[in-house]
């Protein structure tokens, strides 16, 4: 049976899925091969449902918790870190962009704590924003993502956490030593976007370092 | 991970703050995406988010673990709220659209910084994800919301046909629609952006 181009886009959407049956499928690549707008208009397809897999997955803001806590139960946070970050690394979505974005931020996070010599369970809330020290390991963790997983720059994770944490520590007297569109990301009105936020992620260095590679396996027992 | 949620969900039920706290955790993340990508602010995203967990703790009651994943009926709470918003900023939305949809674009476009040319291969990256807003904005809400769902949250049919409450044969007609109108509207503003 020969089909249309108007009832082929009816299924072109969905084709582009795979979830057509057989009998839809192959009537459509017979219609492909030998009609160039339909073929076209489904590479756009394939364009477009590749853009919107590539789009950015934002880090929410340190403070969200934070408000939303106030709101609903009207009191600040009472997890210990332990428990926080094993809620907020809790693979609890089938995407694999969700899964392999935590993922990946707490191998980083334990390897840099490690480095560090901080024992999760003995920091203490006041001491620092656990939010937002995983909020910089998310976008490290971005980073290695896109570079495939293969080169983290282990001092340069270091240098933010450090700096990170001293300025999280106060004396807001003392210039801070951050890399400079880091604190413009940061400082900047509410206004910031997504693309601004992918800026700051490129800030880190994606150059050498073999932290990732032999460091994961024992360190996911930190969490 | 739905056995998870279930537990935890019937101690906030009884009123356990940290079982809340643990929830709201969880979930901040996702919910804060999922706002992000309807509305594209991230000021609004953030207050959505609250109010979003502010109805959900509020009507904790009526989940029924037996109808679903927890998740799927977060998002769902999300959604109305985030259609209910849409509709009270339509207004703005369509005069800001009609009237100076040109001169948007191309402020848009404009506003992508010159690149470096090691940082190159990223900044089109970004220039595809203002695209993509842009595109997604031209849509009409329905197939909007089908598209964010499927090809930005990557659920399944499934649940979002629990999500949108509407039969399956109506989620892939959105789906389809929703992803051809986008192509084609990426399509244009492609072109657009050549011509510039
Ligand atoms: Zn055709």
């Amino acid at each position: 049976m020969k089909v249309e181009c108007h009832q082929v886009e009816n299924w072109l959407g969905l084709y582009a899925d795979g979830v057509l049956g057989e009998h839809q499928s192959s009537m459509i690549r017979a219609h492909l091969g030998s009609c160039e707008t339909c073929a076209v208009l489904l590479l756009e397809l394939e364009f477009a449902i590749a853009l919107c897999k590539e789009y950015p997955e934002l880090d929410p803001p340190p403070q969200l918790i934070e408000r939303v806590l106030e709101r609903t139960i009207g009191q600040h946070r009472s997890l210990s870190w332990t428990e926080y970050l094993r809620e907020l690394f809790r693979p609890l979505y089938a995407s694999p962009r969700f899964a392999t974005g935590a993922c990946l931020a707490a191998i980083s996070l334990s390897i840099v704590m490690n480095a560090l010599g901080i024992n999760l369970g003995e920091v203490r809330w006041s001491e620092i924003t656990p939010q937002s020290v995983v909020d910089s390991l998310h976008r490290t963790a971005n980073v290695a993502y896109d570079n495939g997983m293969r080169r983290l720059n282990g001092s340069k994770i270091l240098y933010q956490i450090q700096s990170r944490i001293e300025e999280l520590q106060g004396d807001d007297s003392q210039p801070q030593k951050r890399p400079q569109a880091e604190s413009e990301s940061r400082d900047r009105p509410r206004e910031s976007s997504a693309t601004e936020h992918r800026l700051a992620v490129r800030t880190l260095d994606p150059q050498c370092g073999q932290v990732l590679e032999g460091a994961t396996a024992p360190q996911a027992g930190v969490l | 991970m739905t056995d998870v949620d279930a537990e935890i969900i019937e101690q906030a039920r009884r009123g356990d703050p940290l079982a809340w706290e643990k929830i709201v955790t969880r979930h901040t993340r996702r919910v804060y995406n999922l706002c992000f990508r309807f509305v594209g602010r991230v000021d609004q995203a953030e207050d959505l988010t609250q109010d979003i967990f502010v109805k959900v703790f509020r009507n904790i009651e009526s989940f029924k673990a037996e109808s679903g994943q927890f998740v799927t009926w977060l998002m769902s709470v999300g959604r109305n709220l985030l259609i209910d918003y849409y509709r009270q900023s339509k207004d703005d939305r369509m005069t800001v659209s009609v009237t100076s949809e040109e001169d948007d674009e191309r402020s848009i476009l404009d506003s992508v910084p010159a690149s470096e040319p090691s940082a190159l291969a990223e900044m089109e990256r970004e220039e595809r994800s203002v695209l993509l807003r842009r595109a997604l904005d031209r849509l009409a809400p329905q197939l909007r919301e089908a598209v964010i769902l499927r090809d930005l949250e990557e659920l399944s049919y499934e649940d979002i046909e629990r999500i949108l409450k509407v039969p399956e044969g109506t989620v892939k007609s959105r789906i389809n629609r929703g992803r051809l109108e986008l192509a084609r509207s990426l399509q244009k503003l492609r072109l657009r952006t050549r011509e510039i």
